[in-house]
């Protein structure tokens, strides 16, 4: 037993001694998140937690600032100084899910004491070699090299906007910690890497342009989100569209497709068909590009999201029947949970109500998603169809879609066939858009019975009033359902983290 | 002996289809029993994620001659050796996704018996898109021509006429029999897995009740499950009990799925078709048209004003353009159906059987008329509708025997969306699926006869700019709302400088400049080898 353990001891020695010559960053530090996402499915319960380590960095103001996805739906935060292993819980300051970013504090204000704030790089340019700044079990730095090979709009994680990105390639080496890493350009923050693949070496990283425009934007009181304007848009390069709607060779520009009412554009008077020219000053080339100052062509999303700010007002140049107008528009901001069927919930619990055993839900992105990864072809496809195209359907984005999502068998829907995924019209004659029209329909009761109406059939369901309340009783006893009702997300659990998008 | 090629056809993919039933695609079917449709959704629903078992079309081994100790019907067996033939099929099936083609060729093969009247019959889809059919039969070494005579796609039964009178020296037609009882046995004949020598195998009668049907994956009927071994090759040959023929093998799944469930058509289904042709041409299935859901819970009873019986099916669906169009409504109470009471799980009873209730009109023909009692608003009364076929729901059916339709036009090409179509594009637009998935639940067939969807665009300088929008569906051509491709191909005769395409959902028209077309449409006929620029009809 003896030689073993000695040599043991000679490798801890060896373990522990080697990496000393290299630095304990002070810049950077472990965040542990534990996440526990809601059951869309089923919408009293969360799923069972599992844990998510970063790498966040520094800012000033004891902020730490993490990619969002790190800390989506936590239950509990942490960090971690990289060479002592100290732990101290930690709280949101600010998240945008949209954008990928957060900011956190630690609950003990001098945790971050012995730490320097990270200073946020200036002109990145492509070809730029960033250091992706990861650390070992040491506590010390790890630095890989990463090539800054394009710059481009493209969707976000969560696809509900596209913004900037980095594309890099990097031989990252595989740590503990990696769900955020920071890159770093000579001491200075670069970019976080959100996505990689270790097949092509590829890197998709948050720019450092984003990022400032976050902080800035977080720092006001009553953060929403980045800008938007409300368009769809279509090139103008086919010389025979181009023919046909008499554009001639002088203009560039791009065709707006679409105006989705009660934003930006469409308050402004931009209308579908008109060609914009011009937006802030910006000449718009026929694929909707704009020369930036420091990346060159880029697509014009950019512009709204990094150069200007919800509240803003820009002047936009448009052609409309071969003549030129200037007109003033004020941007706001992307809010996605205002939609009719949200692209995402997180740190949200699902509205639900239980009738019965009937189960109704309001239909979000994220209840779709429930079915895993090819969620569009494999989910209800009338509910698909209603997410996709909610902004045709519903153009006043002033509803929810009620559904009954299930059927949980009990004595009051004896007899019924299994069901789900049944679009609600009308509960007792009066018309569903939302679970608070649903909770008052079902106070008035017609000839004695609930009358449910559904899009698809059975079409006609009812309920006996009565059986409902006691049947309820037993179904919470029975199948353990803590919960009839959550009829605004709000009505949570008291745990639900503040979030900024609120 | 005479075509030793032939004798090695155990590669050949025989044309017995082992498919499970679709659940998505049968629920949008005739009769939309939501007991079954809904279970199946929810199964999903608990789960997460979907889980639907497919069944591919494949050989499996031969049946284990000792897992059904048979009882020797020797008798029987001679006389179905007089009766029983191979069909040898060499079939072409169109390209969907080429549709300009011929398509590729193919061989199978099936068996079949004679019936009365010097005619064969066997399954319709051992003689689908059949280019080139041959017969052989036992104890005769020559093989004979044969041709369809009348085929019925929707339940999967053809009839064949061999024009050599010598074919049917020393035949004997097969008699029908009845629906065997439960438990009884019956004998499988038929050329399993290739074998050129009539195989038997024996079992019972397992199950009998509504089936969908593989062959075009839409329609259901009376089906018998027995559990003798039915595999691919079996499709076609008779089922026999007491000497008489109560059914025709036609499907069945692989082991990995079910085992010892094969299943035929039962003669209900045969004799319709067999009284159909009659007059010459086959009329197809005639449908209700409608959705309908049991009544077994006691609110929903009382909120209709039902008696506390077992009685009565609530109408959910009236389908516009269908049979009980204009007669039901929504929320109507089914009482009886010709006189049968309908029990409130929706079955009747036909000589002491309990039978879905829709087999009262799956033995009606076209123009028939249908007596149902109902309950509207508390008022009972007596209602007659005519019965027609369920033209809409074709879409979702596989088709056979049919040349893809199409218009191409400046290297743009246009179909008409199907269940074809479709299993030959990739087609990732969710309006496409949605179109496709939701087209009869929701009456899109009202507006839209045909959904024309822009299938492809051979790339040419004229459409250098349109590659984006391949799978879109075609909303308006030339000021024209398209609803079928005769709309599509007449537009585009439309004298104008420019041809405009609206497509729906697309906030930009495509614009074709006429000139342009003109002058790339030789070109692009002869780079692509297109040798019709369009074809409007199916035959």
């Amino acid at each position: 037993m003896r030689p073993i353990r000695t040599f043991f001891a000679f490798l801890t020695f060896l373990v522990l001694t080697a990496p000393l010559v290299a630095e304990i960053p002070n810049q950077i530090i472990r965040v542990n998140s534990t996440v526990q996402p809601h059951n869309f499915v089923r919408p009293w319960s969360k799923k069972s937690p599992s844990t998510r380590k970063g790498i966040g960095t520094i800012l000033e103001n004891n902020r730490i600032l993490i990619s969002a996805e790190m800390i989506a739906d936590h239950s509990y935060l942490e960090l971690e100084k990289p060479g002592t292993g100290e732990k101290s819980p930690a709280r949101v300051l600010s998240v945008d899910y949209s954008a990928n970013l957060a900011l956190l504090t630690p609950e003990d204000p001098a945790f971050l004491a012995d730490f320097t704030p990270m200073p946020l790089a200036d002109n990145i340019k492509i070809g730029d070699v960033l250091s992706a700044w990861q650390l070992e079990s040491t506590g010390t730095l790890l630095q890989t090299d990463a090539l800054l090979t394009a710059v481009q709009v493209a969707p976000y994680p969560q696809g509900d906007i596209s913004m900037l990105v980095f594309l890099l390639t990097s031989a990252l080496q595989s740590r503990d910690a990696s769900f955020t890493i920071p890159l770093i350009k000579e001491d200075h923050l670069a970019g976080i890497a959100m996505r990689y693949d270790s097949r092509t070496q590829n890197m998709i990283a948050i720019p450092i342009d984003v990022i400032k425009k976050f902080l800035s934007l977080a720092s006001q009181p009553d953060y929403s989100g980045f800008a938007r304007i409300g368009i769809s848009f279509a090139s103008t390069r086919d010389p025979q569209f181009r023919h046909f709607i008499q554009l001639n060779g002088e203009y560039d520009g791009i065709y707006i497709t679409k105006i989705f009412k009660n934003l930006p554009a469409d308050r402004a008077g931009i209308q579908k068909g008109d060609i914009l020219l011009s937006l802030k000053g910006f000449q718009i080339d026929a694929d909707g590009n704009y020369e930036d100052s420091q990346y060159d062509k880029l697509h014009i999303v950019n512009l709204l999201t990094v150069h200007c700010s919800p509240g803003e007002t820009i002047e936009a140049t448009i052609l409309r029947q071969g003549e030129t107008l200037k007109l003033p528009i004020t941007l706001d901001s992307h809010s996605p949970a205002d939609s009719v069927s949200p692209p995402y919930l997180i740190d949200t619990p699902p509205t639900f109500m239980i009738v019965g055993g009937m189960i109704f839900q309001e239909l979000s992105q994220q209840y779709l998603k429930e079915w895993g990864a090819n969620w569009a072809s494999d989910a209800d496809q009338k509910l698909v169809y209603y997410d996709r195209y909610q902004d045709e359907l519903f153009p006043d984005n002033d509803r929810k879609v009620v559904f009954l999502s299930q059927l949980i068998p009990t004595p009051a829907t004896i007899g019924y066939p299994p069901m789900s995924q049944l679009v609600v019209t009308k509960v007792n004659n009066q018309t569903v858009h939302s679970l608070q029209d649903l909770h008052k329909a079902l106070q008035s009761p017609v000839n004695g019975f609930h009358q449910f109406e559904f899009e698809d059939d059975p079409k006609i369901l009812f309920l006996d009033p009565q059986e409902v309340e006691s049947t309820n009783k037993a179904l919470q006893e029975v199948y353990g359902v803590p919960l009839l009702k959550r009829l605004t997300p709000d009505a949570s659990a008291p745990s639900t983290p503040p979030t900024a998008i609120e | 002996m005479k075509f030793p090629e032939l004798k090695t056809s155990l590669v050949l993919p025989e044309p017995l289809r082992f498919r499970v039933k679709e659940i998505f695609l049968t629920s949008a079917c005739i009769f939309v029993v939501p007991l079954v449709f809904l279970a199946d959704v929810q199964a999903k629903s608990d789960a997460g994620v979907s889980d639907i078992p497919v069944v591919m079309p494949a050989v499996t081994d031969a049946t284990d001659a000792t897992a059904h100790p048979a009882v020797p019907r020797v008798e029987q067996a001679r006389n179905v050796k007089k009766s029983l033939l191979r069909i040898n099929a060499t079939s072409q099936s169109p390209e969907y996704d080429s549709p300009w083609n011929a398509g590729k060729t193919s061989r199978g093969r099936g068996a079949g018996f004679v019936i009365a009247g010097n005619r064969v019959m066997t399954n319709a889809h051992v003689v689908s898109n059949a280019r080139l059919l041959t017969v052989e039969k036992e104890n005769d070494p020559n093989e004979y021509l044969a041709h369809v005579e009348h085929i019925a796609h929707d339940c999967d039964l053809a009839i064949l006429r061999i024009e050599d009178p010598r074919f049917f020296e020393g035949t004997e037609a097969l008699e029908f029999g009845e629906i065997p009882p439960l438990e009884s046995e019956v004998s499988a004949y038929g050329y399993p897995i290739g074998g050129s020598r009539m195989s038997v195998t024996n079992g019972v009668v397992s199950r009998i009740d509504f089936q969908p049907y593989s062959h075009t994956s839409i329609d259901s009927h009376l089906t018998i499950q027995i559990d003798a071994a039915i595999n691919p090759g079996n499709s076609g040959g008779p089922v026999l009990q007491d000497g008489k023929v109560v059914g025709v093998a036609f499907q069945g799944y692989t082991g990995d799925v079910a085992q010892s469930t094969g299943y035929m058509i039962p003669t209900p289904v045969i004799r319709r078709f067999l009284k159909d042709i009659e007059d010459g041409s086959y009329d197809k299935y005639v449908d209700l048209s409608i959705a309908y859901i049991s009544l077994q819970n006691p609110a929903q009873r009382k909120a209709l004003g039902l008696k506390e019986n077992n009685y009565g099916v609530m109408v959910s669906s009236v389908y516009a353009k269908g049979s009980a169009d204009g007669v039901l409504q929504p929320g109507d109470v089914l009482l009886s159906i010709d006189g049968h009471p309908i029990f409130s799980d929706g079955y009747i009873e036909i000589d002491n059987e309990r039978i879905e209730m829709p087999e009262i009109v799956e033995r009606k023909f076209l123009n028939d008329p249908l007596n149902l009692r109902i309950l509207r608003a508390g008022e009972e009364s007596d209602v007659t509708l005519t019965l027609k076929p369920a033209s809409p729901f074709a879409i979702q059916a596989n088709k056979y025997d049919v040349k893809p339709r199409y218009v191409t036009f400046g290297g743009l090409v246009f179909q008409p969306l199907d269940r074809n179509f479709l299993s030959a594009h990739r087609i990732a637009n969710p309006r496409v699926q949605y179109y496709y998935n939701r087209y009869i639940a929701d009456q899109l067939y009202l507006e839209h006869p045909e959904i024309i969807i822009l299938s492809n665009i051979l790339a040419d300088p004229v459409n250098a700019y349109l590659q984006d929008f391949q799978h879109q569906i075609v909303e308006e051509i030339n000021g024209t709302k398209i609803r079928t491709l005769e709309d599509v191909s007449k537009a585009f005769k439309a004298d104008a400088e420019y041809h405009v395409i609206k497509l729906i959902g697309i906030g930009r028209p495509l614009v074709l400049e006429a000139k342009a077309v003109r002058n790339a449409t030789p070109r692009i006929l002869e780079r692509y080898q297109i040798s019709q620029s369009e074809n409007l009809t199916e035959s």
